[in-house]
């Protein structure tokens, strides 16, 4: 990366960190630090709720993800409007009418405090592998760019966000987002149009997604029902409706969002934003993901995108090797068949383009089979990253970088902060101290912050080691939202079921999961599902039994 | 009252908004097939 770049990157970040500590430089109480004062407009509600998802995962790792898998992970986000209009409909007035500062506080008003507690702590260990997840991605970025190993940047990322949380408050994340996801919703839209820039000026955006289409990308709808299948319309519209409806209506890092709101109107107002522009922005996403792949079939591809498994690779490299000859020999025949089908889009071309991309990925195969550790799923999630770096223009690589950078700092203090209130609400001032000044819980508050923040470095340590983080931390969520939302769905709608009776069905619920997870191959969406339904059921029959015990009981009383 | 039949026909045109969406990828994919 140039001079300029760094310049550029070093200034962004730190006006950013700038601003989040002025604007948060208030006397403090529990509620402004935790909740926020001041009605927030809508669609500040709205851009905090989408950035607060979208970290620095969703602009690494999802043009990866097409990059790798096509379009089809689109499917995914399928439910989300239906969830949105569910959580506007009954969640808010809810809880806006219970005033509650956190989701888990309503629990104890409907239920008991055991299941709030149980709730909280089930939030807390999703949320701290979830946040240390997001920590891992900009971790990536910082060690790419500085040659080091992601041991040192975790920390640097770890103590940066804790500290950005700590002095900001939730008020100071939530203005930073409002700018970070136009000026990244921006850059990404530019970037687009770079691709295509770049392309052989025979191949127009038209014939970049014919090529796409041909090799099997534009794969955006399933509409086979495969129980087995990771993602189908099926899966996307309920798994996915489930995963949405537990993520934005229970999970404290969103719902301290729209709480944030003081009026359900704006409140509503910025969730049906968040429902109108998530499914075009993610497609937009992937469709660069798209683009790139395009792109590397035009120009040859790293083997490796990981720059230092490439400078590995480098120094074991021959050039006479016969499998790497054929490797770029078939690379070569697959460039001309593309070049072809892009000025003659007819079958012929297409069948020819379709039969050289499989002989390119054999001889693919045969050759990274000769390298060490070939198979390494995670260089998925450096191709965008590496695309940029390589490849656009100076100042707008260290700009991006920027704002990826900021969007996961501000994903992540959303985290952290979320953490830090359930602590402190659901564990520490429910269990420890109940009653003490405000100034006691906004430095209990920060004590909880500054915890959650060296848990998730070693969190992101351990993420070091998984797969394609968007579906990593997909997976890990759908584990547990789903007896989060069982427990809540019961608490909305089932007026017959208790406290006892749902505290024992959270515990089997999630236990079966976990079986189901470790033994059966179910795709993650459908844990959702599961996990809500088992709770709602095991609850209903356990309520069931207490009901007939103390019915008989006292049928036998004299 | 005037709030809550106002969101009810945003309600609506999230998810009307979310079919044509459906109708469009379908579209998209069928004809790359």
């Amino acid at each position: 990366m140039s001079y300029i770049d760094w310049t550029v990157l070093a200034s962004s970040l730190l006006l950013i960190i700038l601003y989040g500590i002025w604007t948060g430089n208030h006397k403090h109480t529990t509620e402004s630090y935790l909740r926020g004062t001041q009605p927030v407009p809508w669609y500040t509600i709205g851009l905090s709720v989408m950035a607060t998802q979208a970290s620095a995962i969703t602009f690494i790792s999802l043009p990866g993800q097409a990059f790798e898998d096509g379009l089809r992970f689109i499917q995914v986000y399928f439910g989300l409007p239906i969830a949105m209009v569910v959580i506007c409909a009954t969640f808010i007035p809810i809880f806006q009418s219970f005033k509650v500062y956190t989701a888990y506080e309503f629990l104890e008003q409907r239920f008991d405090g055991n299941t709030r507690t149980l709730t909280a702590i089930i939030f807390l260990v999703q949320r701290g592998l979830g946040t240390g997840i997001s920590m891992y991605a900009p971790s990536l970025v910082l060690a790419v760019l500085l040659g080091i190993n992601t041991f040192y940047t975790n920390i640097i990322v770890g103590i940066g966000v804790a500290l950005y949380t700590v002095w900001g408050g939730t008020k100071a994340v939530s203005h930073t987002h409002h700018y970070q996801m136009l000026a990244v919703l921006l850059i990404l839209i530019f970037t687009g149009f770079y691709i295509v820039f770049l392309l052989p000026s025979e191949v127009s955006f038209a014939d970049s997604l014919s090529i796409a289409g041909a090799l099997g990308k534009m794969n955006a709808i399933d509409l086979n029902f495969d129980p087995t299948g990771k993602y189908n319309i099926w899966t996307g519209l309920i798994g996915g409706f489930f995963l949405a409806l537990a993520y934005f209506g229970t999970d404290q890092s969103q719902v301290s969002r729209y709480i944030t709101g003081n009026s359900v109107t704006e409140s509503r107002l910025g969730l049906i934003f968040n429902g109108l522009i998530k499914i075009p922005m993610q497609f937009g996403i992937l469709l660069i993901g798209i683009l790139v792949y395009v792109y590397y079939i035009f120009y040859a591809p790293p083997v490796y995108f990981n720059k230092v498994k490439e400078k590995n690779w480098l120094s074991i490299h021959n050039t006479i090797n016969k499998p790497y000859q054929d490797y770029i020999q078939m690379y070569e025949a697959r460039k001309q068949s593309a070049l072809n089908y892009a000025n003659n889009t007819d079958t012929h071309h297409k069948s020819k383009l379709i039969e050289v991309n499989k002989q390119y990925l054999n001889s693919k195969k045969a050759y990274y089979s000769t390298l060490p550790q070939a198979d390494d799923e995670k260089d998925t999630n450096y191709v965008f990253l590496r695309f940029v770096l390589d490849n656009l223009p100076i100042g707008m690589i260290g700009l991006l970088i920027a704002m990826i950078f900021s969007a996961s700092m501000s994903s992540m203090s959303s985290g952290l902060n979320a953490l830090a209130a359930a602590s402190l609400i659901d564990v520490y001032k429910k269990s420890f101290v109940k009653s003490a000044s405000d100034g006691h819980y906004v430095f209990i508050g920060r004590i909880f912050t500054a915890f959650w923040g060296i848990l998730c470095i070693f969190f992101a340590e351990m993420a070091a080691k998984s797969g394609s983080l968007i579906e990593v931390v997909n997976v890990l969520g759908s584990l547990f939202y789903g007896t989060v939302l069982g427990v809540f769905l019961s608490a909305f709608y089932i007026k017959y079921i208790r406290a006892q009776a749902v505290f024992y069905a959270v515990c089997i619920s999630q236990c079966i999961i976990f079986l189901l997870y470790i033994y059966t191959k179910t795709p993650f969406l459908w844990y959702n599902l599961i996990g809500a339904a088992l709770v709602i059921i095991i609850a209903s029959t356990i309520q069931t039994i207490f009901n007939i015990l103390s019915w008989s009981k006292q049928a036998r009383m004299p | 009252m005037t709030d809550e039949i106002y969101m009810k026909w945003l309600y609506r045109v999230v998810i009307g908004f979310l079919i044509i969406q459906l109708l469009l990828y379908y579209s998209l994919t069928a004809y790359y097939q």
